[in-house]
């Protein structure tokens, strides 16, 4: 916990870390992994060695809650401002289920220095994404918002269904080549006449 | 008189009917050898009937609704059946028994492991003989021993995939032999991954009451025992827990 009891003015700023396992620019180019960071800060800040962009005004972060319990929770991270022609980038690139983490850091004012040690806010994974067009009429120009949707682990939890079943799609899912479920469509309800001379 | 004098009397009187030469003595006799006859022919036809052996019609339950269990610690499982193959004199049937998914690590970073105790056939516990696979005596629970399961039933138990035999704990010899080698149909594609289980041959025995692949019952033992092994295995396994990365888990 940090204590800002000796400090007249603070500012608080959030860092996100978006990381895209198959990331890529065009429809036709391959996946390759990406860390996406950015803030809401005004300048570059750097957090376990890795730099955050900042974006300013241009990030917006809804309010999350803050609970003892572990407890279901969603937050919304919107960026305003991207131009048409960055679109592809999260149209094409795998952006669902990708991790999400996001910071909070606290600043004096007065010095722009960092009070305390960065805490983590939030942990989760992107659940669905969104786009919304702003068209400028008079400049005949067009910037985006995009608006990413994100799931706490908890809530993510509860809506999870795990484990295998005995059919050859659920074993195929965790291992391609096993052959081992193939015949249970097959056997159900099947009857044998165990005994009965051939 | 008391109510036995009655009854005494009634009796003799009967006798003294029977051994009389009268039309009504005659007709009972003949009454009564006609229906002895009856009882007779009765009883051969039964006697006929229980000698011809029909067999058993056996319903399989695999279902592809079914979840492969899985079980930490000790616990007694009947399993589910995966595959199922018939000779085709009908007399002999192999299944797969599908018993529970092979846990992962623990905490300290160990790996489980999860080995077979005993098995049980119709409520019998049963023995091996020294093959280690194929049925000697059962047992059952005030240890009285029977020898009618022996050599009708082949139990092959694999802890991890089909080319990971293993030995029942009460056994000295046992299964070396890799499944897709034991089940008629199997082949190397039938890897059986990340699964304990067991192939089965079962011999057709009406005699010997062998008659059905359903009735078996396995107590098989993992060593993950300790509350926080299985939580961090249950949270951490993608497939069939959580999925939460090891990162994300505080295990200190």
């Amino acid at each position: 916990m940090i204590n800002l009891d000796s400090y007249t003015s603070v500012r608080t700023s959030l860092f996100v870390r978006l990381q895209i396992d198959e990331y890529r620019i065009t429809p036709s180019a391959g996946y390759s992994a990406t860390v996406l960071r950015f803030s809401d800060h005004f300048i570059t800040k750097t957090i376990d060695s890795e730099d955050y962009v900042p974006l300013g005004e241009l990030l917006n972060i809804t309010k999350s809650a803050s609970e003892l319990k572990s407890s279901a929770n969603t937050i919304s991270i919107t960026i305003s401002g991207i131009p048409t022609n960055n679109i592809a980038e999260i149209l094409h690139s795998k952006i669902k289920g990708c991790p999400v983490k996001i910071y909070r850091a606290y600043f004096d004012t007065s010095t722009n220095a960092q009070i305390g040690t960065t805490q983590v806010k939030f942990i989760g994974s992107i659940d669905n994404f969104s786009f919304e067009e702003e068209i400028d009429a008079i400049d005949k120009s067009a910037t985006n918002t995009i608006n990413f949707e994100c799931v706490n682990t908890s809530d993510l939890l509860s809506r999870k269904i795990s484990g295998r079943k005995t059919n050859p799609e659920s074993m195929k899912k965790y291992f391609a080549s096993d052959t081992s479920f193939d015949r249970v469509p097959n056997l159900e309800g099947a009857n044998y006449n165990f005994g009965v001379a051939g | 008189m008391s109510f036995i004098d009655t009854l005494g009397s009634i009796v003799k009187g009967a006798g003294r009917f029977f051994t009389s030469n009268s039309i009504g003595a005659s007709l009972a006799k003949s009454a009564l050898l006609g229906f002895a006859l009856s009882r007779v022919a009765k009883s051969i036809k039964k006697q006929q009937e229980e000698q011809k052996d029909t067999g058993a019609q056996i319903q399989v339950n695999p279902s592809t609704d079914n979840s492969v269990p899985v079980i930490y610690g000790d616990a007694y499982t009947n399993g589910t059946i995966t595959d199922a193959y018939m000779s085709g004199d009908n007399k002999t049937m192999w299944v797969c028994l599908t018993l529970s998914e092979m846990t992962g690590t623990k905490i300290d970073g160990t790996d489980s492991a999860i080995s077979f105790k005993e098995v049980y056939y119709n409520g019998l516990r049963l023995r091996f003989q020294e093959d280690g696979v194929t049925v000697g005596t059962a047992f059952d629970d005030e240890g009285n021993s029977t020898d009618k399961f022996s050599g009708l039933i082949k139990i092959y138990p694999y802890s991890g995939s089909s080319t990971d035999p293993v030995s029942f704990a009460t056994e000295i010899a046992g299964n070396t032999a890799n499944a897709y080698d034991v089940f008629p149909t199997w082949t190397s594609s039938n890897a059986m991954n990340d699964l304990v289980f067991a192939v089965v041959r079962i011999t057709y025995n009406k005699t010997n009451k062998v008659t059905s692949v359903n009735n078996f019952r396995f107590k098989i033992s993992n060593t993950m025992t300790q509350p926080g092994d299985v939580l961090f295995d249950y949270m951490n396994n993608s497939r069939y827990g959580a999925g939460i990365p090891e990162a994300e888990i505080y295990k200190s």
